[in-house]
């Protein structure tokens, strides 16, 4: 019999088995990551599951965290989210329109290239300490000789919102300018000749045109942004978070709680806290406030995912 | 392509708007209650803050006075906080706290410190007692110790690691469990366990010792650890573990630790708390403290597994 | 590119243009130009300003200690007394917090580098479809769940899990195992079940999107061509992937590495809550140990500011801020060099 001239040889058979075989090695190690990390989200929304209703959302903790629900932290969390959006975002965008419409290439944009990988690189509880020292121990005093009078204490401000939305500011920066500057990247150099030759300045095309055809884009970026300001401990730890404060159970001070110059509670602090530091606490409070924060931010990073899917289906360039 | 862009450009800035306006609202939304908020009083009934810092021992207690105390007098809010005692009384000092909670007694430095800044005398009210427990894990055969032994499992330069060396009934490795080295527990029992060096200085705690955040995680680690040993406030005991009884030299009687015990110093390693204010406390300051020394303020302090003072 | 084009509009000033401009209707915005332009310059540098900032705050925490700090003890020693009785003297000994920064890092780029590598070349080269891009959102939220949660996950389920695996009877053979390779110590096994181990395998969850994310960019950035090069020579993918790819991309890949050890190094709390807080030298891999940022983040809370304590914690942080600094500028050098070569 006559062999098939075409047929693999036993070499490169065994090439190819090994090279099945790799890449079903590399596989596992996708599965690797995602099944335990499904199997753990499943567990603690499972062992979260009793204790979550829209009272547990609506009630402020009660008994140190072991009894009512998370509104105080909740709300803390949000006003933290937005007080440091509204700094950072417009820095961070105009940084970034900077960076990638003004700056010429040269040294000056590679030391700010450097520096935004640097500051997206310092630890959380640098920003911490650097909130601490910048904003806390010299920022407040100098406010305070403005607003407040030495004599009536409750007319100073202390380590609260304002201080701890701007360290939170800080260590979002870079996230921001990176996006946004992705973004305005992604808007096809030939958007802005065609304009330009219309007769428009730099800033009239970057407003008509390259905002508009970036924005969701920086949206997205502003997204990831606000998930990762709602996560953030280590930051907030000296610079306003609370453990434990007052909010009342109704009317409009529930839904404004905290004003800037007071601490505030987060969920962020109020899961470190009853995780390990409340004797006693029930399982299902500490599983349910986990599963309330991680229910947070994967809802707002869906928000994200799915913006960006709509905007790739709608691309036309 | 210029006419397919135009309407959605319109629809971007239309986001752009909401975004801004969101966050215009937010932005105005937070100062809104600096008016009419808790410290500003500007509401019809006045509202009163006071503000109580230091001990992570009594943040339990002084939380649960907090809360208790609200339905006595709707308009006091009493804002605790933890951070030590060391952190209290420097807080005291430059006046961010009105009452330091305090696991030990003043040190002199600390109370001119105060004088000097603020120019008060220091007012001290012992407003519970508590016992400081070892701890230990259910299984362990173990019930019983005495003083010199701790202090050698404790101190720096101390002989016992293992469990065979403090009774042959247990075997393994002391996995040892404190506080953080700012906390007045911790300051208490390094003074009252790990004795004194030669040339009489204090002695420091021994390396390798897990130094935990809270009372309640050392004795949440020692529930999980089945040759662990651990110090914290009695208060703290949960069903998981068990506590040993103490006795001031080997083979003496031991005191289980519990109220009574605590309040005649029978039990050797028994502690007061103590309530800071720099200068006489007045007004709604004085009403607090006040009540936390009547029986109702007392009936608290038992109920979160503390000893009343009487 | 961009950067040429603009000016032209100056030098072509037509007439009629300059009619329209004089009939045009007065626009807010357009008015509004030279300011805009300058407050936008302003903000480029914000970056600039904001590492700086940072770096002189916390040295001027730090700077009255500086000078006063025993460099020796505080590189070689383990004792870590910064609170002592009074009349004793403060000991500041940071190396076993040195030691439990780098065993938990070391522990957890072991486990990261493989799985991240290996995810990303599988994402990058393998999956296609609707796998792909359901891989890549499922790693990005990977990236988004926050350090806190992986914290309590180490804490109540990772823990007790490493705690029920490495704990035996003294005596029994996987006692023995263990006590032989360094797994457990001999009488009490993973003890609380929040150590070394733990700490490591929650930063190399944390680890992995950063490497997955920054490795397949750098994949993605090897020329089409080198494949399709590969492929008319008769490589397989694997192949191509170990004898093209990983070369070309080598320097984007090891920067991926080494930013998904900045995130390590720089973790707080999740180490915080899974490494157990125990200031020791490790002699096993489940004994508890601490690092540098879970130190700064337990103790700073507790501190009198401006007492030497207070200023050390933020020494500890200047230590931290250098080593992630470095990290970040080398690798990004790394980047950029990748860039150029590929350009050229």
């Amino acid at each position: 019999m006559k062999e098939n001239p075409f047929a693999s040889t036993q070499f490169e058979r065994r090439k190819f088995r090994r090279a099945n075989l790799n890449k079903w090695i590399m596989f596992s190690f996708c599965a690797a990551l995602i099944i335990p990390l499904i199997a753990i989200l499943v567990d603690i929304f499972v062992k979260a599951a009793p204790v979550i209703s829209l009272d547990y959302l609506w009630l402020n903790p009660a008994n140190k965290g072991k009894e009512g629900g998370l509104w105080a932290p909740l709300v803390g969390t949000f006003y933290l989210v937005i007080g440091s959006l509204t700094l950072v975002a417009p820095v961070g965008i105009l940084a970034a329109i900077y960076l990638n419409e003004y700056a010429k290439e040269g040294i000056l944009n590679r030391v700010i290239g450097i520096a935004v990988t640097s500051l997206a690189g310092v630890p959380s509880i640098v920003h911490g300490l650097f909130g601490l020292g910048a904003f806390v121990l010299v920022m407040l005093p100098a406010v305070n000789s403005v607003i407040g009078s030495p004599n009536d204490r409750a007319s100073n401000w202390q380590a609260g919102l304002l201080t701890a939305s701007l360290t939170v500011a800080v260590m979002n920066l870079p996230v921001i300018i990176a996006s946004a500057r992705e973004a305005l990247g992604g808007v096809p150099q030939s958007f802005r000749e065609a304009c330009w030759n219309l007769g428009a300045t730099r800033w009239q095309t970057i407003r008509t045109i390259v905002l508009p055809n970036s924005l969701s884009g920086i949206l997205t970026g502003v997204i990831l942004t606000i998930s990762r300001a709602a996560g953030e401990t280590a930051p907030i730890l000296f610079t306003g978070v609370t453990f434990f404060k007052f909010v009342a159970d109704a009317g409009w001070e529930k839904i404004f709680p905290y004003n800037p110059g007071e601490p505030f509670m987060a969920m962020s602090m109020h899961l470190n806290i009853i995780s390990n530091q409340i004797s006693q606490m029930p399982e299902g409070m500490k599983y349910g406030s986990a599963a309330v924060l991680i229910g947070l931010i994967l809802f707002v990073n869906s928000f994200a995912i799915i913006l960006r899917v709509w905007l790739r289906g709608r691309k036309r360039w | 392509m210029t006419n397919n862009q135009a309407p959605i450009s319109r629809i971007h800035l239309t986001f752009l708007a909401a975004a801004v306006l969101s966050l215009a609202l937010g932005g105005c939304g937070q100062k809104e209650p600096s008016a009419g908020g808790p410290s500003g009083g500007g509401s019809s009934k006045k509202t009163v803050e006071i503000r109580a810092k230091g001990s992570d021992t009594m943040i339990q207690l002084v939380t649960a006075w907090a809360e208790a105390y609200r339905k006595v007098k709707p308009n006091v809010f009493v804002n605790a906080n933890g951070g030590g005692t060391g952190t209290g009384f420097a807080s005291l000092q430059n006046n961010s706290t009105d009452i330091c909670n305090a696991s030990r007694e003043i040190k002199k430095e600390e109370s001119e410190k105060v004088k000097s800044v603020t120019g008060k005398e220091v007012k001290e009210f012992v407003v519970a007692h508590d016992a400081l427990a070892v701890y230990s894990h259910p299984s362990n055969p173990i019930k019983e110790i005495s003083i010199p032994e701790l202090t050698e499992i404790w101190a720096e330069g101390g002989k016992f690691t293992t469990w065979e060396q403090i009774n042959p009934a247990f075997t393994g490795k002391l996995t040892l469990f404190g506080r953080q080295n700012n906390s007045g527990t911790y300051d208490y029992f390094r003074e009252h366990i790990c004795g004194k060096t030669p040339d009489n200085r204090q002695r420091e705690f021994r390396g390798g010792i897990s130094e935990m955040n809270g009372s309640s995680e050392v004795v949440e680690n020692v529930g999980k650890t089945p040759t662990g040993l651990g110090y914290s406030g009695m208060g703290y005991k949960t069903p998981g573990v068990s506590w040993l009884n103490v006795s001031i030299v080997k083979g003496g009687p031991s005191v289980e630790p519990g109220a009574d015990a605590a309040r005649s110093g029978k039990y050797p390693i028994a502690r007061k708390l103590y309530l800071y204010t720099a200068g006489e406390p007045t007004g709604e300051l004085k009403d607090f403290i006040d009540w936390i020394l009547s029986p109702e303020g007392q009936k608290i302090v038992s109920k979160e597994g503390f000893v009343s003072l009487n | 590119m961009a950067r040429l084009a603009a000016p032209l509009d100056s030098l072509l000033v037509m007439p009629e243009q300059v009619t329209n401009k004089s009939k045009r209707k007065f626009n807010f915005f357009d008015s509004i130009e030279k300011p805009t332009e300058w407050f936008i310059r302003l903000c480029g540098w914000s970056s600039i300003i904001g590492i700086a900032a940072i770096f002189l705050f916390i040295f001027k925490e730090a700077a009255p200690m500086l000078p006063r700090l025993d460099w020796v003890t505080f590189f070689t020693s383990p004792r870590w007394i910064p609170n002592p009785a009074p009349g004793n003297p403060a000991s500041f000994g940071a190396l076993a917090l040195l030691v439990g920064t780098f065993t938990t890092t070391f522990i957890a780029l072991i486990i990261a580098v493989p799985v991240g590598l290996g995810a990303a070349v599988y994402i990058s080269e393998f999956a296609k479809g609707k796998v792909k891009e359901t891989l890549k959102v499922v790693i990005e939220l990977l990236a988004a769940i926050p350090s806190i949660v992986w914290g309590f996950i180490g804490l109540m389920v990772l823990g007790p899990l490493i705690k029920t695996v490495f704990t035996a009877a003294p005596g029994s053979w996987w006692g023995q195992v263990m006590v032989t390779l360094h797994l457990a110590s001999a009488e009490t096994g993973a003890a609380q079940g929040t150590n070394l181990l733990t700490g490591g395998v929650i930063l190399a969850l944390m680890a992995v999107p950063v490497i997955v994310s920054l490795s397949e960019d750098a994949l993605r950035a090897v020329p089409d061509s080198f494949r399709e090069a590969a492929l008319a020579l008769g490589a397989n993918p694997w192949e191509t992937v170990r004898r093209v790819l990983f070369p070309a991309a080598r320097n984007g890949l090891l920067a991926a590495c080494m930013l998904g050890m900045g995130r390590a190094v720089g973790e707080t709390m999740a180490v915080l809550l899974a490494t157990g807080h125990n200031n020791r030298i490790p002699a096993a891999l489940t004994d508890p140990v601490r690092t540098m940022t879970a130190t700064i983040a337990a103790e700073m809370g507790e501190t009198v500011f401006g007492d030497p304590h207070y200023r050390v914690l933020f020494i500890l942080g200047i230590v931290l801020f250098a080593i992630t600094c470095s990290i970040n500028v080398a690798s990004d050098l790394i980047i950029k060099g990748v860039k150029k070569a590929n350009k050229a």
